[in-house]
């Protein structure tokens, strides 16, 4: 088990930089996600760490030990690439002992350790068969195992489910996830899909124009953003305007939809205006009747099978979306009720 | 007939009427007698067959003829594979632009481009001149008329023939194999040996193949760098047809040419199998 620390990272492409004084660090064991849009700079921080470009400036260390030097042969890494990059001229055992052949394993050895990782991909019936004529989820899983086989300190996966059908895309996030657990092996994963960045990391870097705009737990990520960008890249945001009130020592938010606890207290004075980020799945459509309720004016609906969106017109003018279960049973310009879960609010300034 | 086979039919005749009947005639041919009165006389015969199959001088010049072909594939092949590799690292335009001038070459006659070797190779030519004024020698340099000139020259006007193939083959490489086995643990070299050059093998076959059938079977190259001091079954199938105008001797000389070469390139295509590739 290996931690990875990584330090100002510099990459320059000409005289853009494509990696900007990069940091990071990365317990043993964790599982880290590089999450952002296309052009971030995530692949690119992939390359470096496995070693196929050469930083400008800054550290990579394993254990405590620079590898930002070393060759990518030297560093001891189990990759697994978008296209898979399986080697089509080698059987399945062929390639998964390519690694091992690399290290002078005994044949008894290299034997062994395929059959195992084989196994644990639950591959063994197709070992002497050619990478073609695998489906595209086997060979992910051949992929895996080949990375796997020859224990690396770390594994760096590039987008590894981009290739793949939706349905299979499930399917092997959790197997990859599950591996990982098993194998104890501490991961970077790149990706720009949110949802597997949220659903399979212990933390998420969230990575804009080659910076960190944030790292953290998948939960903080989405409940705390740092920034408006990060608020509208993870999830659906609606933003509220608020007045910083104090009550009993706390802060406030007061919005139009009501008075709520303030996370971010710091750096808020009383009276201040600010902005809240509030998720869909805050807000509860109920009867304009029920009391308490705030009122508001459906501007759209938008049916998506499991769930239908809602556009909706507060008092005051304030737009915000909402998702309710189902089939559309509201329809533009109907009126209706809105309820505020009653959760802390997170401010985020919207003025950049 | 489906309309997409008609689209064949073109190309299909043409090669029916100018390769397939002349190739039948020339075995026809190689088969009748020698006559006075005409090309080839009446009847058949093996007498071609046994005459040249039985003359050590045709199987001296049937081994010199291979072992040049072979010599050029083998240099072009070192040559050719580097430049093939450059280029399929070269991104788009530039590498459009690297291509055009591998083919260049091609838009100049071949005698030309022959004549041009003599220029360079010749015993008053420009290597020899500038060895001699550097002091390198004072005697002549035997860069022509002999094997070397030949092979020299071969190469450069077949290489376009071994890099074009091997090119789309590397093109058609995945990048991050290489990468996968740098992170699998393999240096550059090992890299090479164990992925690029297996997987680029389908290209290096059909280089190979192409500049082989093409050497074994040139001419004006051999006689001018070769000035007939070296003789090479082509040149000798030249002169049975046009000088001695003994047809069915020359169509027997060139089958047994065309048939020991394509064996020569059964051998090389048993030799380097591709089990995966099938």
């Amino acid at each position: 088990m290996t931690n990875v620390v990584i330090e100002a990272l510099t990459k320059r492409f000409g005289a853009a930089a494509a990696i900007d004084a990069f940091s990071l660090s990365i317990a043993e064991g964790e599982f880290v996600s590089l999450l952002g849009p296309s052009g971030c700079g995530k692949s690119t921080t992939l390359r470096l760490i496995a070693g196929f470009e050469k930083a400008d400036a800054g550290q990579i260390l394993f254990d405590g030990q620079d590898v930002a030097h070393l060759a990518p042969e030297k560093r001891n890494i189990g990759m697994v690439f978008q296209s898979y990059a399986l080697f089509p001229h080698m059987t399945v055992a062929q390639n998964l002992a390519f690694g091992l052949e690399m290290r002078k394993e005994s044949r008894t050895a290299i034997g062994e350790r395929v059959a195992k990782a084989l196994a644990m991909v639950r591959l063994d019936a197709e070992a002497d068969r050619y990478p073609r004529a695998l489906s595209g989820g086997q060979q992910q899983r051949v992929a895996l195992a080949r990375a796997l086989v020859i224990e690396p300190r770390i594994l760096l996966l590039d987008e590894p489910l981009a290739n793949l059908d939706a349905k299979l895309r499930d399917e092997m996030r959790e197997f990859i996830v599950d591996l990982q657990r098993r194998v104890g092996i501490t991961t970077i994963y790149v990706t720009h899909d949110q949802a597997e960045a949220m659903t399979m990391s212990d933390r998420i870097v969230v990575m804009f124009k080659g910076k960190v705009a944030q790292y953290g737990a998948p939960r903080d990520i989405y409940e705390r953003p740092k920034g408006l960008e990060v608020a509208t890249f993870i999830g659906q945001a609606n933003f509220l305007k608020a007045t910083v009130t104090p009550q009993e020592g706390r802060l406030m938010a007061q919005t139009v939809l009501g008075a709520r606890d303030l996370l971010n207290e710091s750096g808020h004075a009383p009276g201040a205006e600010t902005s809240v980020l509030v998720r869909p799945e805050a807000l509860t459509l109920v009867d304009p009747g029920e009391p308490g309720v705030v009122p508001g004016v459906i501007e759209s609906a938008h049916y998506s099978g499991n769930f239908t969106e809602y556009r909706l017109r507060l008092p005051g003018g304030e737009m915000v979306s909402i998702q309710v279960g189902g089939p559309a049973r509201q329809a533009r310009g109907d009126a209706v009720g809105l309820r505020l879960a009653p959760e802390p609010l997170w401010s985020i300034e919207l003025a950049a | 007939m489906n309309r997409r086979a008609l689209l064949i039919l073109p190309a299909a005749l043409i090669l029916l009427l100018l390769v397939a009947a002349p190739y039948l005639n020339i075995v026809v041919i190689s088969a009748r007698p020698t006559s006075p009165d005409g090309a080839y006389g009446g009847g058949f015969t093996t007498a071609n067959y046994v005459a040249v199959l039985t003359d050590a001088y045709y199987w001296r010049q049937i081994g010199t003829t291979l072992w040049l072909g072979l010599l050029t594939t083998a240099g072009a092949l070192l040559l050719g594979f580097p430049v093939a590799w450059n280029l399929a690292r070269t991104p788009g335009r530039s590498q459009a632009l690297r291509q055009a001038i591998v083919l260049s070459p091609l838009l100049v006659g071949i005698v030309v481009r022959s004549y041009g070797w003599t220029i360079i190779l010749g015993n008053n030519g420009i290597l020899n001149r500038l060895a001699r004024a550097t002091g390198i020698t004072h005697s002549i340099l035997p860069l022509m008329y002999n094997r070397l000139g030949i092979v020299v020259a071969l190469i450069h006007v077949f290489l376009p023939f071994m890099i074009m193939p091997i090119l789309g083959g590397l093109q058609n490489m995945d990048p991050a194999l290489e990468q996968a086995g740098r992170s699998l643990g393999a240096a550059p070299g090992t890299v090479f040996r164990r992925i690029v050059l297996p997987l680029a093998m389908p290209g290096i076959q059909s280089g190979c193949v192409m500049v082989f059938v093409l050497s074994i079977s040139a001419y004006v190259t051999p006689v001018l760098l070769g000035g007939m001091r070296v003789k090479t079954m082509p040149m000798t199938v030249v002169n049975t047809l046009i000088d001695s105008f003994r047809w069915p001797l020359g169509a027997a000389e060139s089958l047994i040419l065309s048939f020991l070469g394509g064996l020569a390139v059964m051998v090389f295509l048993r030799l380097t199998p591709m089990r995966w590739n099938r």
